[in-house]
Parts: structure tokens; sequence; C-alpha cells
């Protein structure tokens, strides 16, 4: 149990400053990407509708807007499957540290 | 309980079977009910008494608040994942974009984008900051550090909208689609299926909510991919010939793959970009599901799980809406004098299941379709028995002076209250166009949860005022616009000439919610303006380390 002390002293560690600037920056990075994609996926739509109509490559068929909506799905996937590795393998390690450092491990 | 709930499900079973009974007859009846499949009723009898059985054994290990609104926090991630993914693609995904993509092609796309888009941000943002400072329901994490009887009060508001206009849409989708395929009776279907969800939450709460969901999701999966194998058996297993195929069918042409078939002009495009994506973050049946897990890295773990599963489950939408065209379109087979598809627009994936694996096939992803209704209602009605009773009755009516029992007592009236309400209302709107309904729920969820979640979670300057205004402002101007739309105004109202020209409000309501966020907190120089921006630090530290996450699942 830790009191509201403890967790005030917490935001004053530079440990868990540091923590903490290192995955505000990775979920800004990631969520930056991920709404630039999203952006211009949509503006492209908005915008040049004939681009996003005609076929992609000049043998194919399909067009070049189907192409991005698919690559966008598996987009989504893969860069969430990223930051969820990373977090997995490096943010909870880390956070761990942490919390033992300044006594808080409830473990 | 036990004994209650087996005279219960003795009491369906004969209903159940009396109602077969009368589909039979129906064979004669009106022309739009389908003939009544055999594989369908026996799948579909076998989808229910597995899911019967499973609440009844749910039902013995529900007996706390905790284990009624979160399954005890013990669900697996990858089992919560494919939960959440059971719980997200709903009826409405299955048939109705790729319907939307066999008539007006490409711009039913933006939607799946739209889901795609959401998901990530889902999990950076809202995932693990969600777990770490919430309980049941996602007002547990907006009134950490606001004012809570308030919040609560206003907030519900918001929730219960988007949950109440959500179940509308798809009780009535419900009711016209099991007429079709199963040839019920409309008011029987919606009576059946709410009976159903009444059954599942209130007895068997999360526990039997997530099993639904999950058994479903893989049904589901298993079922999309069947006939996407099949279509590519169709074409000796090449991609091109599959939209080529399309193309040489469908009478737009090359123009069934490019823009502007649904949606006109550019600010529409946005509408739906920004509706979607906001939309599908504040969905509070979907940040519900978080908290069945024991911790935020299981939550974001179950975040990427489900986002895996409808991301694959997407790309088979779009390959079974083109492959559908040259298939069906023009097959005699499946429209009807007129031209028009048989049984009506959302047929397009069972008329395709037909022919790519005669009845079985089609009676398999039936009673799927069936089974995925009953996922999603339920998941529906166990976040608003949350609401209800944990966030409006326990904490803002009672103060949290009641006892876990009668909190308990209470949603279970309120899962009953829900499943009646939803028949009235699948009755009332029977003959209504309800396309309105889901761009509320999606444009209000979009406008007044999505915003105020996140300005909580990561803006310290938001305070009680700012929320409030921001909630209601976001609420009246979603709701507002969508009656001046042509949704309402023309198709519902009969009036000429709609006010705002917009089917999706978003583009104008989200902004406008953000801004009184933005506004009304930062000229808000009260008491209570202090204490919310002070206990800033708390909640940061709380949501990132996950620190008396025990105590507050506990509570």
């Amino acid at each position: 149990m830790q009191s509201k002390d403890d967790i005030l002293k917490l935001i004053h560690s530079s440990a868990f400053q540091k923590m903490m600037k290192t995955k505000n920056r990775m979920v800004f990075c990631f969520s930056l990407l991920t709404l630039i994609a999203y952006c211009l996926f949509f503006i492209a739509i908005a915008w040049l509708p004939d681009w996003m109509g005609e076929p992609m490559f000049s043998a194919g068929i399909v067009s070049t807007g189907i192409w991005l909506a698919i690559f966008s799905v598996i987009f989504a996937v893969f860069i969430s499957g990223i930051y969820t590795w990373w977090a997995n393998k490096y943010f909870d390690k880390e956070l761990q540290q942490v919390l033992q450092e300044a006594g808080l491990n409830e473990e | 309980m036990r004994n209650n709930l087996s005279s219960i499900v003795l009491m369906f079973f004969c209903s159940g079977f009396s109602s077969f009974v009368r589909a039979a007859d129906a064979l004669t009846g009106p022309v739009e009910k389908q003939p009544v499949n055999v594989t369908a009723i026996i799948m579909f009898l076998l989808f229910v008494s597995s899911t019967l059985i499973i609440t009844w054994w749910a039902a013995k290990r529900t007996h706390s608040r905790k284990e009624f609104y979160a399954a005890g926090g013990g669900i697996p991630a990858w089992q919560n994942g494919i939960a959440i993914s059971g719980d997200f693609m709903s009826a409405a995904t299955f048939l109705g974009i790729s319907s939307a993509l066999y008539f007006n092609g490409f711009d039913a796309l933006t939607l799946v984008v739209g889901a795609l888009g959401s998901w990530p941000i889902i999990l950076f943002l809202i995932s693990e900051r969600l777990r770490n400072l919430g309980r049941y329901t996602f007002i547990d994490v907006l009134s950490y550090r606001l004012d809570e009887r308030p919040i609560r009060l206003v907030a519900s508001l918001g929730s219960l909208s988007v949950l109440i206009f959500y179940l509308i849409a798809q009780l009535v989708g419900a009711g016209k689609l099991i007429q079709l395929l199963f040839g019920l009776d409309y008011i029987i279907a919606v009576s059946c299926v709410s009976t159903l969800m009444i059954l599942y939450v209130s007895f068997g709460g999360m526990l039997a909510t997530t099993w639904v969901q999950f058994i479903k999701a893989i049904l589901l999966v298993f079922g999309g991919t069947a006939i996407v194998f099949l279509l590519f058996q169709n074409v000796d297993f090449r991609l091109e010939e599959i939209f080529r195929r399309a193309i040489e069918t469908h009478p737009k042409g090359t123009e069934l793959f490019a823009p502007r078939g649904w949606l006109k002009d550019p600010i529409s495009v946005i509408s739906v970009g920004l509706t979607a994506l906001l939309g599908f973050i504040g969905l509070p049946h979907i940040l519900m599901r978080l908290f069945t897990v024991k911790n935020a890295r299981e939550a974001r773990k179950s975040a990427f799980y489900a986002i895996s599963i409808i991301g694959y489950f997407n790309i088979l939408i779009i390959i079974i809406g083109f492959g559908a065209v040259s298939l069906i379109m023009f097959n005699p087979d499946y429209q009807d004098a007129s031209g028009a598809l048989l049984g009506g627009r959302n047929m397009v994936v069972l008329h395709l299941t037909h022919i790519l694996g005669g009845d079985i096939l089609l009676g398999f992803i039936s009673a799927v379709t069936f089974a995925t209704i009953l996922a999603v209602v339920s998941g529906l009605t166990l976040a608003a028995a949350a609401t209800i009773a944990h966030d409006l009755y326990a904490l803002t009516l009672k103060r949290g002076n009641t006892t876990e029992k009668e909190e308990m007592r209470v949603s279970r009236y309120a899962v009953i209250g829900i499943g009646i309400l939803g028949i009235l209302f699948g009755i009332a709107f029977e003959k209504q166009n309800v396309a309105f309904v889901t761009n509320m729920a999606l444009a209000v969820a979009g406008s007044v949860n999505a915003p105020i979640l996140l300005a909580a979670m990561y803006w310290r300057g938001l305070t009680t005022r700012g929320a409030i205004a921001g909630c209601l402002i976001g609420l009246i101007s979603s709701v507002g616009l969508i009656i001046l739309s042509p949704l309402v105004w023309v198709n519902v109202l009969g009036l000429e000439d709609p006010v705002f020209p917009y089917v999706y409000p978003t583009v104008v309501s989200a902004p406008l919610a953000f801004f009184a966020l933005w506004f009304f907190s930062v000229t808000d120089r009260s008491k209570r303006a202090d204490i919310d921006r002070a206990g800033y630090d708390e909640q940061l530290v709380r949501s990132e380390t996950g620190l008396g996450i025990a105590e507050a699942s506990e509570h």
C-alpha cells in the first residue's frame, strides 16, 4: 500500500522522469505516425479522387486507393505490433526498476 | 438462482421451438422471408445451447461486483483480445460494409480504414492508462480527479446515449435479418434476441458475455476465411482476377474502385474520417472490455490481439465485398423481378455464401450472423447496466453508501429493463429508416466520450466545469446536427432541404466539444478547479505505474 506522499515523491525522481520522457516520446511518435498516415489517406480521397481511382500499376487493375486502404490496415497492425513489443520488452522492465528503486514495488 | 435460471432456460427453449414450428409455416408467408434453413437452425440451437450452458457455469462464478462487471479481472490477454474483436465486429461490419462495397464501391473503405486507424490510437494513448485508473467503466477514469458526482452524471448521459442508439440499431437490424434468415416474425425475432441477451448478461455477467463474444469471434473469422478461400478457388487463386471480374460485371465499371461513389464532396469525406477515428475510440462497451484483464500490460496485449484480428477480418471483408459482384449481380437466382437484391441490400454476403458453399455454409454463416448480433447486444447491455448501477446509482445517487449486493441487484434490474426497452424500441422503430441511429451513436461517441477521455488522461488543465461544458456541448451539437441532417430531417421527418447537409456532424461537433473543454477549463477560477489541476500529478503517476490498481479494482 502506498501513501499519496510516496506517489508524489515519485514524480520528482529522476528515474521516473527519465522513464516518462522515453515513454512519452514513443507514444507521441507512434500516434503521430498513425495520424499522419490516416490523414493522408482521407485527404487523398477528399482532394485527389482521380489519382486514388486509377490503377496503381500500369499492368494492374486494382486502384491506388484500394492498395492504400489494404496497406493502411497492414500498417495499423504492424505499428501496433512494434509498440506492443517495445512496451513489453523495455518499458515494463524499466517501470519495475523505477518502482523497485523507490521502494514501491508491489511484488 | 440456479433453479430460476434453469426454469427460464426451459421456458426459452419451449418458446424457441414453438416459434420455429411457426417459422416452418411461414414458408408460404410473405415473399421476402427466406425458406427455413435446417442447417441454420441446428447451428443456431447448438450455439444458443452451448452459450446457455456457459452462462449457467458463469453464473456460479459471478458473486461479486468485480466478477459481474469485469469477470474478476482475470481474463487472459489473448482471450480478451479475441473477445474485443468479437465485440467490435458487429453484423453491421460483416453485412453492411461488404454490401456497401458491393453497391457503392471504394467509399465504403473509409469505414474499414477508420476502424483500423482508431485502434492503434486506443492502444498507444488509452489502453494502459484506462486500465490503471479505472475499475469497471471509462467514467471511473474521468472522475479520478474531477468532482465525482456531476462528472459521473454528465458522462453517463453521453455513454448511455451511445449505448442505447447502438442497441436500437443492432436490434432493428437483427429483427429484420432474422426475419429473413430464419423466417421468424419480426417481433418474435427481436424478443428472442432480447431474451437471450437478458439471460446471458443478468446471470453470467461479464464472464458469460466474454465467452459469447470469444466463441462468436472465432466462428466469424473462420466463416469469413472459408468464404474467401472458396472465392479464391473459384478464380484459381489469382487475386487480380477477383477484382477484374468485379469491374467487368459492375455497371460502374472502373469507377467501382474510385472515390465519390457515396461521399460526394471533400467535407463529407473528412467528416467520415473524423467520426470513425474518434467514434471508435469512444465506444463504452469496447473500453469496458479492457477492465477484464489483470493490469496495463495485459490490456495493451489484448488491444494488440484485437487489432490483428480486426485487421485480418477487414481485409477479408474487402475481398468478399468486391468478390461478390461478379457472382451475384445479374444472377437471376438472387434478384427479384424488379432486379433488386433478394431479401434486401444487406444480403450480399449471405447470397455469396449460398453460391459458394450451398445450404450448409449458408446455414453456418446465418447462425454466425445471429451469434454476432447476440454477442454485440450483450456487450452493449452490460456496459449500459454498469453505467446505470455503478456510475449513476451507487456513486452518484447513493454517494457510494451502498452494499455490493444492492449494486449488483440494481445492475441486474437494469439489464432486464434495457432488454424490455430494447424490445419496445425495436417494435417502435420497425418501419423507420434507422440509418441515423448508428450515425448518432458514433457521432456522440466521437464528440463526447473520446474528447473528454483524452483530455482527462492527458491534459493537466482540465477542470470539472470544462469537462461538463465539453460533454454537454458535444452531446447537444452532435444529436442536434443529426436531427437537422438529411438522415432525420428528410428521411424521417419528411421535410425538404436539410438544414445541415452532412450525414456525420462530427466535423463540427467534435471541434466544438474540444473547444468547450479547453475554454471553460482555462477560464475556470473556482476552488474546485485548483483541486482538479492539483490532482493531475498523482493521477499521472498512478496511470503510468499502475500503483494502487489492486485497491482500485477491489474498492
